[in-house]
């Protein structure tokens, strides 16, 4: 069924208009924040991908270098992301 | 300690301080007395009655009340006051129940200079007959206001932005107090008193009751370290 | 923290929705009373009821958070609160769009509902005003999970005493559903778009945690590289 048909059927004395609006504004919220949120995710996400690969080649690469570490050199940090609470922000 | 010695104690030293200092119970009565006269020409009206009394005599209530609120923790905000309170020890949410009665009494002690006021400047209506149910009504607007503002109050003490938040969290935490309130006078404001609906009086209450116990299990964490 | 089922949820909630309008705009009777106009009440209605029921979630993870000292739980709590902040800004506009076609007036006083959900959207504006003015973390967490537990509390009654006031000063003929009930297909069409709204509720819930738990981990790893310039557009990241 094609949309001009559709709309052929609303009723104009009961306010169909309006009522065709209400469910375009609540697709259209829903839409556009899924979209966003969709956006950020992605980058978040791929970056937070290609700085852990960064970091294990770095963490690799200094474990092969030299079996003891010498403190202040990158692997000394500790490699566990730590558990500290996180605010929402 | 036992909870009920800390909260006097803090009660104590919160209304010494205010003797004192006397300067929150001028400033709130100032405050009311500034919005009744902006209600005479904001309603343009020399003598309300009824409804409009109700809102006439609410909406200054509620305005000290705010201003009340954002100075309930300005004692301890200033010196590290909470820092101190919590190295006693008295349990934490001690002082946030002292702060609610105190604002309570506070309110109280407005009311008595504010209602007769009010009626000699704005009320139709002879103040007499309806006094009980005035005094009843406002003593339970003014326990929720109490609780709110302890609650409030509380929650603002780490923030950058306490001035902010305080008028904008109480507003709309006290509108079912002031709906049960307004319900609760229109009628016995009326040139020919009614009688007092107990259901709203009645909602003040309960909304109050409710809002302490609630508050009474968060108190703790309003405070803590 | 793990985030399962988002797909799934995802094609869910897509197709429950598509179900649901389908059924609103082809199915469902024209109702006797208001005629078209009535088809707003298939969103309106779930919404309103799964924002309230999304509050209350909230302040029910506020309670366990100051319980447990958990942070998921606070998270948990930022999220749902969020999320039902969003729906009811819907469920103002949608009841608005209703009172128009209805009354021809965008609001009325004397209709409880969006009165009590007005006082809502008012108290829950400012749970960010006061979670993001709060520096330090756990005083942030603590504070806003108080809050979430006492504007949870006064959903109920907020919704208890704007009814009471209204029922008072405007008396009014029994609601349909206290008529004997919904007519079968309006039911029907109820149900399934509340079953939509619902299951895109908690897509939508799921998403923001996935979201903020990818934060989380760019942090973590923030953390780990140690000031190592592994991270060449790092502060822009963050700021994204």
């Amino acid at each position: 069924m094609s949309l001009p048909s559709v709309l052929a059927m609303v009723p104009e004395d009961s306010g169909g208009p309006y009522v065709i609006a209400a469910y375009v504004v609540f697709l259209t919220i829903v839409v556009t924040y899924v979209a966003i949120m969709a956006q950020r995710l992605g980058k978040l996400s791929r970056k937070a991908d290609e700085i852990e690969a960064r970091l294990d080649a770095r963490d690799a690469a200094a474990k092969a270098g030299s079996g003891s570490v010498p403190d202040g050199s990158p692997a000394a940090v500790p490699a566990e992301p730590s558990k500290a609470p996180e605010g929402v922000a | 300690m036992k909870t009920w010695r800390a909260i006097l104690l803090v009660l104590r030293k919160d209304l010494l301080l205010e003797r004192r200092t006397f300067e929150l119970l001028p400033s709130m009565s100032l405050l009311a007395l500034g919005t009744i006269v902006l209600m005479r020409f904001a309603l343009d009206q020399d003598e309300v009655s009824g409804d409009l009394a109700a809102g006439a005599l609410l909406i200054p209530l509620l305005l000290a009340a705010l201003l009340g609120i954002a100075r309930l923790f300005a004692a301890e905000e200033d010196d590290a006051g909470i820092d101190q309170y919590l190295l006693s020890p008295a349990p934490a949410g001690a002082i946030v129940a002292a702060k609610v009665v105190g604002l309570l009494l506070i309110l109280v002690v407005l009311e008595v200079v504010l209602v007769p006021v009010f009626a000699l400047l704005l009320l139709g209506p002879s103040l007499g007959p309806a006094l009980p149910e005035i005094v009843l009504v406002l003593f339970l607007l003014d326990a929720a206001l109490a609780v709110i503002g302890g609650l409030v109050a509380g929650l603002a003490i780490g923030s950058r932005s306490r001035e902010l938040l305080i008028p904008i969290m109480v507003v709309p935490f006290a509108l079912p107090a002031l709906i049960g309130a307004q319900a609760a006078l229109a009628p016995v404001l009326e040139a020919d008193p009614g009688a007092l609906a107990t259901r709203w009086p009645a909602v003040v209450g309960i909304y109050a009751v409710i809002l302490g116990l609630v508050g009474s299990v968060l108190a703790e964490f309003l405070v803590e370290d | 923290m793990t985030v399962r089922g988002l797909r799934p949820l995802s094609i869910l909630s897509v197709a429950l929705i598509a179900i649901g309008f389908g059924l609103v705009f082809f199915y469902a009777p024209l109702d006797a009373d208001q005629g078209f106009r009535q088809k707003i009440f298939y969103l309106h209605v779930p919404l309103g009821i799964i924002g309230l029921i999304g509050f209350i979630v909230g302040g029910w993870h506020g309670l366990r958070y100051l319980r447990t000292g958990d942070p998921s739980h606070d998270l948990k709590a930022y999220v749902y609160i969020h999320q039902s902040q969003i729906v009811a800004v819907m469920v103002l506009i949608t009841g608005a769009i209703w009172g128009r076609t209805a009354w021809g007036a965008w609001w009325r006083w004397d209709e409880p509902f969006l009165v009590s959900f007005l006082f809502l959207f008012l108290i829950y504006a400012t749970y960010q005003v006061l979670r993001f003015s709060i520096d330090d973390p756990q005083r942030q967490a603590r504070a806003a999970s108080v809050f979430a537990v006492a504007a949870g509390a006064f959903v109920p009654v907020n919704f208890t005493v704007v009814r009471m006031a209204n029922e008072y000063l405007h008396p009014r003929t029994l609601d349909n559903a206290a008529n004997g009930g919904l007519p079968g297909p309006v039911l029907v069409t109820f149900l399934v778009c509340f079953g939509a709204i619902a299951v895109l509720y908690v897509t939508l819930v799921k998403y923001e945690l996935l979201s903020k738990s990818t934060t989380f981990r760019l942090r973590a790893l923030e953390r780990r590289a140690g000031g190592d310039d592994l991270l060449p557009r790092r502060s822009a990241v963050l700021q994204a």
